[in-house]
C-alpha cells in the first residue's frame, strides 16, 4: 500500500471514529438533556429533529470503517458495537420519543373534550385535518405547500420619539369572505433576538392553519438590548445587531423590556386588530394566541387578560378562545438560579442586566407576580394547550407542568400539556420533525375542539 | 463459489426490482398518490439496507484486479458509497430549507431518489456482469 494511501486510510478512520464520537455524545445528550454546558443546550435545541436521519446516516460510516480496517476482523466489532450504541442512542426521539406524546394526548383530549369530540368537528374541516401525529415518510419528505394569501411587513405600531416600527405578516385564508378565527403567532429569542416569518417562526406552520382557514398574524415586537453592556472588547449590542441581521432584523433604536414587550402584544396590537378587523378579516369573537419560548411567556400572558392586564387589553371586544404556548416561561421565581449563570456574570453585574430586561427587579415578589403567567390564572383564564420537550434546559418541562397545576387550581377552562419525551427547546422548529408533526396534529385538534367540541 | 454466484444472480435481480418499486413508490406521492406513503417508507428503508448488503458482499466476493468487471463493481461499491452518504446530507437539509426558507423540494428530492436507486440498480447490474467473469470472483 502507497504511503498516500495509507495517509487517507487512517484520515478516514480517524473522522469516521470522531463521527461516532459526535454521535455518541449527542445520544447521550437525547438521553440525559445536559451534557457539558451551553453547547449542549444549544445543540439540544435542533438536534433531536435532525438525529432522526442517524438510522440511514451511521451505518454508512459503520460500513466504511469495518471495510478500513481491512482483514482484521476482530477489529470490525469496535465500528459495529460503536455505531450500533450510537444508532440506538440517536433514533430514541423517534422510534421511543413519538409513543408518549401521542398516547398522552390522546387521553388528554378525549378527558377534557369528550372521547367523541371528533365528531362535534364539521367535515369539511377535519376532511383538512393530519391523518396521523406521525407521518415518518413525511419526515423525510418537505414538500408540500399549503393554500392562502400571504402579505408581508404591514406596520402596526410606530414608537414615537424612537422611530421604530413593529410590523406582521398576515396569512389569509384563500377561499372564502370572512370573517375568520383568527390566530396571533409570536416569535420567540429569548426577549432580546428574533424575527417574524422566514426564517424563524415556523412559517410552514402559519400556513399550514391559514390553509385550515385561519388568520395568522405573525408579529414582530420591540426587544431588549443593551447598549452599555460588553463581553470583553466586544459591545453587546453587535453582537446582538449581528444575530439579528441573519434573521432579517435590525436592532431597535429603543431597548424594549420584557415588561413593554407584553403591553406591545397584549395592548398595542390587540387594538389594532380590533381597529381593523374587518380588512383583516377577523372574527373577534374567535381569536388564539400562541409562540414559543419566549414567545411563548408572551402568549401565556394572556391568561391575564381579566385581572394583571385588563387596563391594557381590549376586554370588551375580543375572546380568547385558546392559547398554545411551547416551551414558555410560567414563573420567573423558579429561574432566579440564572442570575448565577457564569455567562451572566462575563456580561456584568446579572441583576443590573436582568432589571435592564425586564424592565423591574425580579426578586421583588409584586414585580415577579406581574410578569409571571402562574400568578394570572384565575376562573376566566382561557383554554390553554401546554407543549414541552421534556430536555428543556433553557426553560425547564417544569414551567409548564406548573402552570397546568395552576390551572388544575383555579381555572375552570382546561390545561392540556402534551410533554415530548429525548427532546429540547425549539423540538418544533423543523415543520415535519416528530415534534412538529406531533404538536401540529394536536393544535388543529385544539383549535377545533375548543370552537365545536 | 458455485453457491455465492447463484446467490448473488438473484440477489442483484432483487435489488434491481426492489430499487425501481422504491424509485416509483417514492416519486408516485409528489404528484398527489398520498395513499402510497407507507410502502414508500417501507420501500425506501429496505432498499437502503438491502444495497448496503450487497456493497458487503461485493467487498467480500468480488475481485478488484480483474480489470474488465470485477475493478469496476468494486468502484461503484465505494461510488455508492458516497453518493448515500450524499444523499442522506441532501435529505437532511432538505427538512431544514422547508422549514425555514420555505423553498420547494420536490425537484430536489426526486433528483435524489433517482440519483440514490439509479445508482442502486447500476451496482446490481454490474454485479450480473460479473457472473459469467471467473476472474471477477475471489
Amino acid at each position: 500500500m502507497s504511503l498516500i494511501k495509507k495517509i487517507l486510510k487512517y484520515f478516514l478512520l480517524i473522522l469516521g471514529y470522531l463521527i461516532l464520537l459526535w454521535g455518541l455524545y449527542t445520544g447521550l445528550l437525547i438521553v440525559f438533556g445536559k451534557l457539558f454546558t451551553i453547547f449542549s443546550t444549544l445543540v439540544n435545541c435542533l438536534f433531536p429533529a435532525l438525529a432522526c436521519y442517524s438510522i440511514l446516516f451511521y451505518p454508512i460510516i459503520i460500513l466504511i470503517m469495518t471495510r478500513l480496517h481491512g482483514k482484521k476482523r476482530k477489529l470490525w466489532l469496535v465500528p459495529i458495537c460503536f455505531g450500533l450504541v450510537v444508532v440506538s442512542l440517536n433514533s430514541l426521539p423517534l422510534i421511543a420519543g413519538t409513543q408518549k406524546p401521542i398516547i398522552d394526548g390522546n387521553a388528554q383530549f378525549a378527558q377534557v373534550f369528550g372521547a367523541n369530540y371528533m365528531d362535534k368537528i364539521p367535515q369539511e374541516l377535519k376532511s383538512k385535518f393530519m391523518k396521523t401525529p406521525f407521518d415518518f415518510w413525511k419526515l423525510y419528505n418537505n414538500y408540500e405547500s399549503f393554500d392562502c394569501n400571504v402579505t408581508y411587513d404591514i406596520p402596526y405600531l410606530k414608537v414615537p420619539i424612537y422611530n421604530d416600527v413593529f410590523k406582521f405578516d398576515y396569512y389569509c385564508p384563500k377561499h372564502g369572505t370572512g370573517p375568520f378565527p383568527t390566530i396571533i403567532n409570536i416569535h420567540g429569542g429569548g426577549w432580546i433576538i428574533g424575527n417574524k416569518g422566514f426564517p424563524e417562526n415556523r412559517p410552514q406552520a402559519s400556513k399550514y392553519l391559514a390553509h385550515q382557514g385561519y388568520v395568522v398574524f405573525d408579529i414582530q415586537y420591540g426587544l431588549a438590548h443593551f447598549p452599555n453592556m460588553t463581553i470583553g472588547n466586544t459591545k453587546l449590542d453587535d453582537t446582538l445587531g449581528w444575530v439579528q441581521g441573519l434573521l432579517g432584523r435590525q436592532l431597535t433604536n429603543k431597548s424594549y423590556s420584557v415588561l413593554e414587550q407584553i403591553h406591545q402584544v397584549l395592548g398595542n396590537f390587540t387594538h389594532f386588530l380590533v381597529s381593523n378587523a374587518s380588512q383583516y378579516k377577523v372574527n373577534l369573537s374567535c381569536v388564539y394566541i400562541t409562540g414559543n419560548s419566549a414567545g411563548g411567556h408572551l402568549t401565556e400572558c394572556f391568561i391575564g387578560w381579566n385581572n394583571t392586564y385588563r387596563s391594557i387589553f381590549p376586554t370588551e371586544n375580543i375572546t380568547i378562545k385558546g392559547l398554545i404556548p411551547f416551551y414558555g416561561v410560567s414563573n420567573f421565581a423558579d429561574l432566579m438560579y440564572m442570575i448565577n449563570d457564569p455567562l451572566l456574570g462575563l456580561i456584568g453585574n446579572p441583576i443590573e442586566l436582568m432589571k435592564e430586561m425586564f424592565g423591574g427587579d425580579l426578586s421583588n415578589t409584586s414585580f415577579n407576580n406581574l410578569i409571571s403567567p402562574v400568578t394570572m390564572v384565575d376562573s376566566n383564564a382561557p383554554p390553554i394547550l401546554l407543549l414541552h420537550g421534556e430536555n428543556d434546559e433553557l426553560v425547564p418541562v417544569e414551567q409548564s407542568r406548573e402552570l397546568k397545576d395552576a390551572y388544575d387550581a383555579n381555572a375552570t377552562n382546561p390545561a392540556i400539556l402534551i410533554e415530548f419525551p429525548f427532546v429540547g427547546h425549539a423540538f418544533d422548529y423543523i415543520f415535519n420533525s416528530p415534534g412538529g408533526q406531533i404538536s401540529l396534529y394536536y393544535i388543529e385538534r385544539f383549535l377545533a375542539a375548543t370552537r365545536y367540541a | 463459489m458455485v453457491e455465492i454466484k447463484y446467490f448473488m444472480t438473484y440477489y442483484s435481480y432483487i435489488v434491481i426490482l426492489f430499487n425501481s418499486a422504491a424509485l416509483v413508490l417514492n416519486i408516485l406521492p409528489f404528484m398527489g398518490i398520498l395513499i402510497i406513503e407507507y410502502i414508500a417508507t417501507i420501500f425506501f428503508l429496505i432498499v437502503f439496507f438491502k444495497n448496503f448488503g450487497l456493497v458487503i458482499l461485493n467487498f467480500r466476493y468480488i475481485n478488484r484486479s480483474d480489470h474488465s468487471y470485477g475493478r469496476w463493481t468494486k468502484n461503484m461499491s465505494w461510488i455508492y458509497i458516497l453518493v448515500s452518504i450524499i444523499s442522506i446530507f441532501f435529505l437532511c437539509i432538505a427538512p431544514l430549507m422547508y422549514s425555514f426558507l420555505n423553498i420547494n423540494n420536490v425537484p430536489y428530492l426526486i433528483i435524489a431518489y433517482i440519483i440514490l436507486f439509479g445508482i442502486g440498480i447500476l451496482l446490481a447490474a454490474f454485479d450480473l456482469k460479473c457472473i459469467g467473469q471467473p476472474k471477477a470472483w475471489k
